[in-house]
């Protein structure tokens, strides 16, 4: 009997040790949760698996579906409920929310946040406090490195029209392309454009003479449907310059470009952790709030336009492509 | 009753037969996986060839369902206990090659490395890589992890690193592709080349048959000129 109850007192304190150092655990956990803010959309969800593998169950990740109605109280009782130690936010809408959530509630001491899957970030970050981000737009120097290495004519310059507020993100890609031996030569058009297709049409005649290719960008007031039609694919019809664009369909349903070097979103996930472990080790502060560039991408090349265009490139280089269109 | 037992029994020693014949790659390279397992497959009939573009997916994948074979790096090869190394890849003659550390403009000083932010590809997963780089390197570096050899150059184009650690011959490519001033830092570090492990010794001869196989362009895509068996 005095054995047994021996046992039970031993059992006891083992079980109250156990649940203590449980207890402890869940503790830590529930103090760093990441709290993710996102519209519903399967590239979040790419980017969201390559966050959750290289994060291996270490942060307990928590996801905050958003839409056009998800207001700043949403955030607030997301924010009260989770306490979240970490922030990621995906796409614009996200942003903007967090943006609009930070001005309703300047009593608190946000906690670090990322950025990530959001058009021309640059514009908006500075306005977000303690946030950093991962630029979504592929830099030219990263687009035309892939492109040089694949074809066999030398490429050494390279042609992009762009609006007047992009200047300093252009002098950025400038001053990369500048290290690897390109010339990135811009044509700046302004903020506002009247006639679009006639403005596209005369960049476009001046660039063909000037580059040995193209870099378009994914900037939807300078690919509008009428600039498309009236512009821009009457003139890439005619010439025989290979170009970057940054979405596949502008190298399959819409014949636009030959090569989409487009961002690999699982990676993305996976540059974010990188991130993520960084603010960690650095007592949950951020390094710097600085915009990064992205690492990874995903390559596709339409070998048949190349081909139409007489344009040479090494058959041997294409095992090192993700989708060729022939 | 019999009959579902029957159908069971045969399902389970049909599907037990295929593990048996099982290779799972996973070698670095900026061949995409699908064409290099369409490769290698083509080298291996009989066998259930799996090519892997990332480290997660690969250690993930033997855990959940363990090959009876597996062709990888050396430090690979080395932490899946549960494979005996068979063949080892040989160029020119030795199975391992010289690493360096490749920044731009400047050599890394070697003697003052702690903190420094490296670039590598992920082989091992976080914590076992962060100790393996640590180890090779003596030194207590800031890991950047890339599940791509093509997202090195990246890497020290936008200055996220101080240097990427990789192999002489990886350093050679990367200079035929970038005009960048790309400089080395010599290191004295031999890693392993591609090697081939084991963990039924049933499917020996038809790994060796498989590998031995390998044309040149695919042996060069994996690092090697040859292999020997062990």
């Amino acid at each position: 009997m005095a054995y047994s109850l021996g046992l039970g007192i031993k059992m006891f304190y083992r079980l109250t040790f156990i649940l203590f150092i449980f207890s402890f655990s869940f503790e830590s956990l529930a103090v760093n949760k990441v709290l993710i803010v996102r519209g519903e959309s399967v590239v979040f969800e790419n980017i969201i698996s390559g966050l959750r593998d290289d994060l291996d169950g270490e942060l307990p990740l928590v996801e905050m579906i958003i839409n056009n109605k998800s207001s700043s109280q949403y955030m607030n009782k997301m924010f009260n409920k989770h306490s979240p130690r970490l922030i990621i936010l995906m796409g614009n809408k996200a942003v903007n929310l967090y943006a609009n959530f930070q001005v309703n509630h300047k009593e608190i001491d946000f906690p670090p946040a990322i950025a990530l899957a959001a058009l021309f970030i640059d514009k908006f970050s500075a306005k977000l406090k303690n946030t950093t981000a991962i630029r979504y737009e592929i830099p030219a120097v990263t687009s035309v490195v892939t492109m040089r290495a694949i074809l066999t004519k030398p490429i050494k310059k390279v042609g992009v029209i762009y609006r007047a507020w992009m200047s300093d993100i252009i002098e950025e890609n400038q001053r990369y392309c500048r290290a690897e031996g390109i010339e990135l030569i811009a044509l700046k058009l302004p903020n506002e454009i009247k006639d679009l297709s006639k403005e596209i049409n005369q960049a476009l005649t001046t660039l063909n003479k000037k580059v040995d290719a193209l870099w378009i960008l994914n900037d939807n007031h300078l690919l509008t449907r009428n600039a498309l039609i009236n512009a821009w694919l009457p003139q890439r019809g005619k010439s025989k310059l290979p170009a970057i664009v940054g979405i596949k369909p502008f190298i399959t349903k819409i014949p636009l470009g030959s090569f989409a070097i487009v961002p690999d979103n699982y990676a993305l996930g996976a540059q974010a952790a990188g991130i993520i472990f960084d603010i960690i080790d650095n007592d949950w502060q951020l390094e710097t709030t600085k915009v990064q560039q992205p690492i990874s991408i995903k390559k596709y090349i339409n070998t048949a336009r190349l081909n139409d265009k007489g344009i040479d490139y090494l058959s041997s280089m294409l095992n090192q492509v993700d989708e060729v269109v022939k | 009753m019999i009959k579902k037992i029957m159908i069971t029994l045969i399902t389970t020693l049909f599907s037990m037969s295929l593990a048996a014949e099982s290779l799972y790659v996973f070698v670095p390279t900026e061949v995409r996986a699908n064409k290099l397992q369409h490769k290698i497959g083509a080298y291996c009939s009989g066998v259930d060839v799996t090519v892997f573009g990332r480290a997660k997916d690969f250690h993930k994948k033997i855990k959940n369902f363990p090959p009876s074979a597996i062709l990888s790096l050396l430090p690979v090869i080395e932490r899946n206990h549960l494979f005996d190394p068979t063949i080892t890849g040989l160029k020119n003659g030795i199975a391992n090659e010289d690493y360096v550390l490749v920044s731009v403009d400047q050599p890394l000083n070697r003697s003052n490395l702690t903190n420094k932010k490296i670039g590598v590809v992920d082989l091992l997963g976080r914590k076992a890589m962060t100790k393996f780089v640590d180890n090779l390197l003596k030194a207590q570096v800031k890991l950047k992890r890339v599940t791509k050899v093509e997202d090195l150059l990246p890497l020290i184009t936008f200055a996220s690193v101080d240097a990427i650690f990789i192999s002489k011959s990886l350093f050679n490519q990367l200079k035929s592709k970038s005009k960048l001033n790309l400089v080395s830092t010599p290191l004295n570090i031999k890693i392993g080349l591609a090697s081939a492990a084991l963990s039924d010794a049933i499917v020996k001869d038809k790994l060796n048959e498989c590998l031995f196989s390998f044309d040149k362009q695919l042996n060069t895509t994996l690092g090697v000129d040859q292999w020997r068996t062990l």
